[in-house]
């Protein structure tokens, strides 16, 4: 009697799932939209209707530091494709105020009501692991130029980046501070209450015992945290020849500037998060030294990236940084998916977004894998007289 | 160890500071002023404007910082409180209006300054390290300290020794009794509010000048910490306040010192929560007589 009801509830289950399944698969045939795929191949492609691309930032609160550089450097590289003609895209831009709440409202409204062929950001990761079982469950292909959490892009099949991930920057940037500064032992500074700085701290120590580096000092902190001087008194008494710090920039400027007064001169070395000139310059001599691995500099000369530095600076007034170059590379990564079948339906987006090979971008020759990861080369940048520079 | 003691007393001589402001008018007026950590946001901002604007020296900022403070202060008790007053629910009421106005505040402050964090210059104020007895010190703590010491001792004689503060602590007991008396009660407690705002825009402009810089939420990072200490040394103590303050500055500092910073807020509020059970008045609180 008892087998029977359960057998019964897992059958009422199954078809329950089974309809789940069907209605899933209907919104992905639903969105598909003949006037969306056009004539042509590559450069020659055509499509007459307009192609909508949705684009979910933080530019206002905690993460507008990186989101308003990624909202202009997205529609500048737009802006460009859409004049190289074949293709006219509209960018339907949304803020998601650094709120998990905000960013997923913001997926479901460029999902359901705007129907937007793909959609780029959120700018934090955090939020990402959220907003992206949306995309994954609508069918919508979502490009991260920031996501650098270990984890995401095995989110699903929709799910891609063109950040590289922070392992990879870390990874780059030890061993080149270890060969140029002769490093034996160093301190880990970093930030136990994100999901990013924690993950990086794991590749950090990893990087560091294969490169037999000894930590003599490990100190943590939180992201709301201003005062950091209890934390710094440990790592000055642990005398190290280098600081590996792994934080936001909301908390690194206060953490260099303290650092740099108590008397700490060891140069210090971080990763994405360093990688902006809006921190060299409001920490401006206490900047001296830093060493940043990234994604992009404007030291490269990469293929288009001293016309992009030019026209960006042009255009919005200010230097880009590597959030606004990672974001501009998303609109062109975008572009060859959808010109490689001249087709802009979600479906052909997500097929041909996962076979981009050595695509030659501003950040130099840019692989994306089926399983959505980012290949490409990371570089090392030492701030010297408040400027970046190749290592 | 021993720099890890001078930390906590640097950290927690702004604790206090914020503290003291705070308390100050719920000692005497009897109102929770939780627009309180906005204004000392706004001190921050606005002590990083003037330095700025005028390149005036330190000493000449901070007077310039509580002035402002001071008429923030007068406004808060005209916006939020005063309306209220005589209402049944007057005390409850205020509370609310003030996390209101503080919401407000920092509007103002966001509307002003943008959502980025602020800045002083670095040649504002040149930072010089001393070292004392293996300690070092940053010119920027000592400076702190000093001036935290100045202004909680400047208060506490102001209100033992002036007539102002004569005035205030006859408010303090009763301030019907007060008003027949002739004090003046719509200017204590005025005055009240200006000086507990001063302390309060100084204590912001002096952790900024610590910490290198500004946000929005400056205020809101010191606040839990601030009610925290406010409770330790017992509701409207002026000395209760200052010695909190420092204990749970050091208490913060060795904590992180010797076990982890995950471990910070938890051993603060455990020292509260102790503090709440075994002596429910705080720790330097006594059992007001009035009352009963």
């Amino acid at each position: 009697m008892r087998l029977k009801s359960t057998t019964g509830a897992v059958l009422a289950a199954a078809a329950l799932l089974a309809t789940g399944a069907c209605v899933s698969e209907d919104t992905n045939e639903a969105s598909s939209d003949s006037a969306l795929s056009g004539s042509g191949t590559g450069a020659d492609c055509t499509i007459d209707e307009t192609v909508k691309i949705g684009a979910v930032f933080s530019l206002t609160e905690a993460a507008a530091f990186a989101g308003t550089y990624q909202q202009e450097g997205l529609a500048l590289g737009f802006e460009e494709l859409n004049a190289a003609g074949g293709i006219t895209y509209e960018v339907i831009q949304e803020d998601d105020k650094t709120s998990v709440e905000d960013s997923v409202a913001a997926f479901g409204k460029l999902i359901d009501r705007d129907e937007v062929s793909a959609i780029v950001g959120p700018t934090l990761s955090n939020m990402a692991f959220t907003t992206y079982t949306d995309a994954e469950s609508a069918g919508v292909p979502a490009l991260g130029v920031s996501t650098t959490a270990e984890g995401i892009p095995e989110m699903g099949d929709y799910i891609f980046r063109a950040s590289l991930p922070e392992e990879v920057a870390l990874a780059a940037s030890i061993p080149a501070a270890k060969e140029a500064l002769g490093l034996t032992k160093v301190a880990v500074l970093y930030d136990n209450a994100d999901e990013f700085t924690t993950s990086a701290a794991n590749t950090i120590k990893d990087v560091l015992n294969d490169e037999n580096i000894e930590i003599v000092a490990e100190e943590t902190f939180e992201t709301a945290d201003t005062d950091f001087a209890a934390q710094l008194t440990s790592v000055l008494e642990a005398e190290p020849d280098a600081v590996i710090l792994s934080a936001l920039p909301g908390a690194t400027v206060p953490l260099v500037k303290q650092a740099r007064n108590l008397g700490i001169e060891a140069p210090i070395v971080g990763g994405n998060a360093f990688n902006s000139p809006v921190l060299v310059g409001a920490l401006e001599d206490a900047s001296e030294g830093l060493i940043v691995g990234g994604a992009w500099s404007a030291a490269s000369d990469t293929t288009g990236n001293a016309e992009f530095i030019a026209n960006y600076t042009e255009k919005y007034g200010r230097a880009p940084d590597q959030f606004a170059a990672q974001a501009y590379t998303a609109a062109y990564l975008l572009d060859q998916a959808i010109r490689a079948d001249c087709d802009a339906n979600r479906e052909a987006i997500k097929d041909n977004l996962g076979q981009i090979l050595e695509y030659d971008s501003i950040l130099g020759p840019i692989s994306i894998d089926e399983g959505g990861e980012v290949t490409q080369e990371p570089v090392v940048q030492i701030v010297h007289d408040g400027a970046f520079t190749l290592l | 160890m021993l720099q890890q003691l001078a930390n906590g007393v640097f950290a927690g001589s702004i604790y206090a500071l914020f503290a003291i402001g705070f308390t100050l008018v719920f000692g005497v007026l009897r109102h929770l002023n939780l627009a309180h950590p906005a204004v000392f946001t706004a001190g921050a901002f606005i002590g990083i404007e003037v330095a700025a604007r005028t390149a005036i020296p330190i000493w000449i900022l901070f007077p310039v910082v509580a002035l402002f403070g001071a008429l923030a202060g007068v406004l808060v008790e005209r916006i939020a409180f005063r309306p209220l007053r005589g209402r049944d629910d007057e005390h409850f009421a205020g509370l609310i209006s003030s996390v209101a106005l503080g919401g407000v505040v920092i509007a103002l402050l966001q509307a002003r300054y943008g959502t980025d964090p602020q800045h002083f210059a670095a040649d504002y104020f040149p930072n010089r390290l001393f070292e004392v007895a293996g300690v070092r010190v940053t010119l920027t703590q000592l400076v702190t300290l000093g001036l935290a010491l100045v202004l909680m001792l400047g208060l506490a004689w102001l209100v033992s020794a002036t007539s102002l503060g004569r005035s205030m602590r006859a408010v303090a007991e009763n301030p019907t009794a007060a008003k027949v008396l002739g004090v003046n009660v719509g200017r204590v407690t005025a005055g009240t509010y200006a000086l507990s705002s001063a302390l309060g825009t100084v204590a912001g402009a002096l952790l900024a000048l610590n910490l290198g810089q500004a946000g929005r939420d400056l205020g809101a990072s010191i606040e839990l910490v601030g009610f925290a200490v406010i409770i330790l040394g017992g509701l409207g103590s002026l000395w209760g306040a200052m010695a909190a303050g420092v204990v749970l500055g050091v208490a913060e500092a060795l904590t992180i010192h010797l076990f982890d910073s995950t471990w910070k807020s938890m051993v603060a509020f455990a020292l509260l929560f102790a503090v709440l059970v075994l002596r429910p008045r705080g720790l330097f609180g006594h059992v007001k007589v009035r009352e009963v």
